[in-house]
């Protein structure tokens, strides 16, 4: 089949489908994030300890695959490492957690660190800076920050954290409390350097916690932090990856406008929540790295059916993200399927 | 004592004043303008305060005056000559054409959109002959009968050349061709302003003959300065020097 | 709200600061559609930086909550239209004509008019060629008007829902414009022509015989409000009311957003230092002639933005020094930079003559309504000879306000070509400079150089 001409810029695709209208076609969004070190020819540790490596990266990725967004990303330890967590950074892989903060300072000892110095924060906000100036006009750059959950999990010891959600919830609240003014602080210099803050919080699974966990420590802060994005009118995606059928309930209370998921049954999500809220996502991410083009092409075909079903608008993505080492053959046949299957308009 | 740099995109140039011009200097900007500028400022000592213009003006952050070229040129060529109603000043890059009175900017206008009507066009008409500026310069002077050239963009103009040379007109009739055509384009443009005489020509156009041949036959009163390189470091030097006498 | 600052320009990220200290209970005060789900527009110049207006970065902004309002709002217009579509209204693409149709418009509940060639400014805020290339693509050649953004914008259908009725001037309108429009016809678009005529007479009469004047003019206007009748019967069949009354109503409204759109204008210009910025007038200007489809709100902006601005009177405070020279702007600027720009230069803008001036004129509330938005129109400078749109500017070089004019050409406007050179030679008592605005991001140092230049002169 030959690929239709899109009508609309990656951008004005997202535009319309956050503001309710049906684009042209889907918006496919791949999570291309350090896979993008490949295309680009660089090792992975230039990626993640580089802004300007990050942008030309990510601008590789995007002339390659032709797909809807820059996914600014590299784990979801940047905020805990720039609070003072350590991490080792192997050159091809991406970065160990080795020491938590919090098992070496007290959390009064734990600083809101300044994106523009702290760590490897400032590595996004020159990746930003530069893609903006590239393709800003045309196509959406999404930021992924860890939500507090996530990132107070990072600062701790992940066994004794979990253990005192239960026999000291206020202390995990304490950590959620700074973690959360330091995603704010964060997304406020993402957003001021043109990016779009995309909320992920995959330690909030339902792979590592229980649903009343994630309803207790978990969505309460997500939602603080939707809310102060909400300030700027900005149209939020929540993205878990792992389970998440047991919360898929809860989802909408984070006043997320997009819930992007990964292990659960896309039917599942867009009959139960797509009446309410976008839904992007899930293909498995193990299937992108290992399966042929001709399969991945029948799978898509599939899923787009699936997900253009969701009333509320749908996005391809895969559930979580593209694995480095993925064919690119595998990440076209992908989008070329969905180019040439999600079509909205005539 | 004052120094004025004119930091241009080909040469910078400098002038130390003091109500006369004590010393010039003028170097090769060669993309490295900060490099010029150390040469010109170390070469010409003994000023108190810098004055700059050109497309580099911004670049010395100690400059105790930055002006455009327009007025620099304004002042540098009232100070020279005047009586001098119209400075025609055309670069390698763009062209000017200033109406000035009693020393000041009254209207100006410059070449905008293409390089049409810029020196650059003579360049490129020289390189597609085959001959340097000043065989270009020289050879239409001897021109009796000088062929129009109506392509006004540099790409098409350097074609059309090319066939009137195949076709085997005179050389020189088609190099006095290519300077009436630029002169006829810089006329067009100043009648936005009225140029009025007497004119100062000046600019790298001014050291061509071919021009100034062409210019003046259109008008019979054109002078072109001495210092035809150092007006706009005059000019910012002789703005500066004013400030510091009122 | 926010604290009482003294008046200054501020970047985006200065505006982010300060927004930060909005509480959220101030963010929802301030609503279009009176609708609290999706019509908040109270958002800082990152918000929409972050959605691709990527000149936001460079540009500087008033730092009063009257402003941000009206940013926010203005910015939320292409989202406004679409919401205004999924709650039922009926959308009216009003095209050319400068301000008169949105009136008829206006009278006929649940129909909001807009003027899709304003996306013209679209890549413009955006830096970018997206529409202009779209346009080029479709048959409309790179040297043809800004307007033919238009063209790409109907053709991308992203920036407003298909029209329910697209009304299009042509006769005493742009040459280019009217070519875009039948591009757009050619899409598959179905345009209702109309024609407004060239005004040839008054203000300044060009005949001697005065009755013969008279009987011309009484044509033209007979003429006009035949035209306008024909777009009333169509909104009436569109929306099965056929009263006139509401008309009268509409008038009312627009000449109140009209009034005071030029009492902004007036006291800023005539003050002693500028209290509001040359970028936001213009852009309440344009705000005339439609209200940014939601004309309520936008007139709540106005008053907002009128008090601010005789607060600052009053305390005699404003956005640039006392000596800024006084200059007149002709044609809109076409790159909002430059208006941020010649600011910065220590020039201020008291006096403008762009399209859209059209729309300020007031219409007469006593008069047969079809015939006060005819004579509106007819009155307004804009229709008649080159002398007599600049008449005003003119006058107010004489009187010694203006000393220094600015003309913008939109590159390919046909209006622009000749009238310039025209107007040049009209106004000889003051520098003028022109200039040809390229396409985005194309102000170039030598642009930038010309105006500074200009500036210099002024200033010596």
């Amino acid at each position: 089949m030959i690929e239709r001409r899109d009508i609309l810029t990656s951008r004005e695709r997202f535009g319309l489908l956050v503001i309710d209208e049906r684009p042209d076609r889907c918006n496919i969004m791949p999570l291309v994030t350090s896979h993008a070190s490949t295309v680009a020819n660089m090792s992975v540790k230039d990626y993640y300890t580089s802004g300007m490596s990050m942008a030309r990266a990510q601008l590789a990725a995007l002339e390659a695959y032709r797909h809807d967004a820059i996914s600014l990303f590299s784990e979801v330890g940047i905020i805990a490492e720039a609070m003072g967590s350590v991490f080792e950074y192997p050159d091809n892989d991406l970065p160990v957690l080795k020491i938590p903060a919090l098992t070496k300072d007290s959390l009064s000892e734990i600083p809101i660190p300044d994106p523009c110095t702290a760590k490897r924060l400032p590595v996004y906000l020159e990746a930003i800076d530069f893609i903006y100036t590239a393709v800003g006009d045309r196509v959406p750059i999404l930021a992924y920050v860890p939500a507090p959950f996530t990132t107070g999990m990072m600062l701790s010891d992940p066994n004794e954290f979990l253990i005192q959600t239960i026999k000291a919830p206020q202390s995990i609240h304490d950590i959620m409390e700074i973690s959360l003014q330091a995603a704010i602080t964060f997304c406020y210099h993402i957003i001021n350097a043109g990016g779009l803050p995309v909320i992920v919080d995959p330690l909030a699974s339902s792979s590592v916690v229980s649903p009343q966990c994630y309803k207790q420590f978990a969505l309460p802060y997500e939602r603080r932090l939707i809310d102060y994005l909400h300030r700027y009118d900005l149209d939020i995606i929540l993205h878990i990856c792992g389970e998440t059928a047991p919360i898929l309930d809860l989802l909408p209370a984070t006043n997320a406008d997009l819930i992007s998921v990964d292990k659960v049954d896309l039917g599942l999500v867009v009959n139960k929540v797509s009446d309410r809220i976008r839904v992007v996502g899930n293909y498995n991410t193990s299937k992108i790295a290992f399966s042929s083009p001709q399969v991945i092409n029948d799978d898509i075909r599939a899923m787009v059916a699936e997900g253009m079903r969701s009333p509320k608008g749908y996005i391809v993505a895969t559930g979580c993200e593209v694995p480095i080492m993925t064919p690119m053959e595998n990440i076209k046949a992908f989008i070329t399927a969905a180019k040439e299957t999600a079509w909205y308009w005539v | 004592m004052v120094l004025g740099l004119d930091i241009g995109s080909c040469y910078t140039k400098g002038v130390l004043f003091d109500g006369r011009i004590v010393s010039k200097s003028v170097m090769k900007t060669a993309l490295r303008p900060h490099h010029a500028i150390e040469c010109i400022v170390s070469k010409l000592t003994g000023h108190d305060r810098i004055a700059t213009t050109g497309y580099g003006r911004k670049l010395l952050s100690e400059a105790d005056t930055v002006v455009t070229e327009i007025t620099a040129f304004a002042h540098g060529s009232h100070f020279l000559e005047p009586s001098a109603r119209t400075i025609i000043d055309l670069g390698g890059q763009d062209s000017k054409i200033i109406k000035i009175k009693d020393g000041k900017v009254e209207r100006f206008v410059m070449n905008d959109r293409c390089a049409a009507g810029t020196g650059n066009f003579i360049e490129k008409s020289a390189q597609s002959l085959n001959l340097s500026l000043e065989e270009f310069g020289s050879l239409a002077q001897s021109s009796q009968n000088p062929i129009t050239i109506d392509s006004l963009c540099v790409v098409m103009a350097e074609s059309e050349i090319l066939s009137l040379a195949t076709a085997g007109k005179k050389l020189e009739d088609i190099v006095a061709g290519v300077c009436d055509s630029l002169i006829r384009r810089i006329i067009n443009i100043g009648s936005q302003v009225k140029i009025e005489e007497p004119i100062l020509f000046c600019g790298g156009g001014a050291l061509n003959p071919g021009l100034v041949r062409s210019l003046k036959r259109r008008y019979s009163s054109v002078t072109i300065p001495e210092d035809a390189q150092f007006i706009g470091a005059l000019g910012a030097a002789v703005i500066m020097h004013e400030k510091m006498s009122t | 709200m926010l604290e009482d600052i003294a008046p200054k320009k501020i970047s985006l990220l200065e505006w982010s600061e300060r927004f930060e200290k909005l509480t959220d209970d101030d963010i929802g005060r301030f609503t279009y559609y009176h609708n609290e789900e999706w019509g908040r527009y109270l958002q800082p110049p990152a918000t929409f930086m972050v959605y691709g207006a990527r000149q936001l970065k460079r540009l500087q902004f008033d730092n009063s909550l009257a402003a941000l309002r009206m940013w926010g709002f203005v910015f939320n217009e292409s989202e406004r239209l679409f919401r205004a579509r999924q709650c039922g209204k009926k959308i009216i693409a009003t095209m050319g004509d400068l301000g008169t149709v949105p009136v008829i418009v206006m009278a006929f509940p649940g129909c909001t008019p807009f003027y899709p060639e304003c996306i013209w400014w679209t890549p413009f805020f955006n830096e970018s060629n997206v529409l202009l290339d779209t346009a080029s693509e479709l048959g409309a050649p790179e040297a043809a008007c800004f307007s033919r953004a238009a063209l790409g914008a109907f053709f991308k259908r992203a920036y407003f829902p298909v029209p329910d009725r697209i009304f299009a001037s042509t006769g005493a309108t742009c040459d280019d414009f009217t070519s875009t429009i039948q591009s757009i016809e050619h899409l598959g678009f179905d345009v209702t022509w109309f024609e407004v005529p060239f005004r040839r007479t008054y203000p300044d009469r060009i005949y001697d015989d005065a009755q013969f004047e008279a009987k011309f003019l009484k044509r033209t206007e007979d003429y006009l409000i035949k035209e306008y009748r024909r777009i009333w019967d169509i909104m009436a069949g569109l929306t099965g009311k056929e009263n006139t009354d509401i008309l009268i109503e509409s008038i009312r409204k627009t000449n109140r957003l009209r009034a005071l759109a030029r009492e902004i204008m007036d006291e800023t210009h005539n003050a002693e230092t500028a209290p509001f910025p040359a970028l936001e007038l213009m852009t309440i200007e344009f705000g005339n002639l439609y209200g940014y489809a939601d004309i309520d709100e936008w007139l709540s902006i106005l008053e907002n933005v009128r008090d601010t601005v005789q607060l600052r009177i009053e305390r005699g405070t404003g956005i640039q020094p006392k000596n800024a020279v006084p200059i007149a702007w002709i044609n809109p600027s076409a790159d909002p930079f430059l208006l941020n720009f010649v600011e910065d230069l220590n020039l201020r803008v008291v006096d403008t003559e762009y399209v859209i001036r059209q729309a300020l004129v007031q219409i007469d509330e006593t008069a047969e309504p079809f015939r006060a938005l005819a004579r509106s129109f007819l009155h307004a400078s804009l229709i008649g000879s080159t002398r007599q749109r600049i008449a005003s500017i003119l006058r107010a070089i004489d009187q010694g306000k203006i000393k220094g004019v600015l003309i913008t050409n939109v590159l390919g406007g046909s209006h622009c070509a000749m009238e310039t050179k025209l107007m040049e030679r009209m106004i000889d008592s003051v520098p003028v400079l022109s200039l040809d605005v390229p396409p985005p991001p194309g102000i170039t140092e030598q642009i930038k150089t010309r105006i500074e230049a200009f500036a210099e002169a002024l200033h010596d």
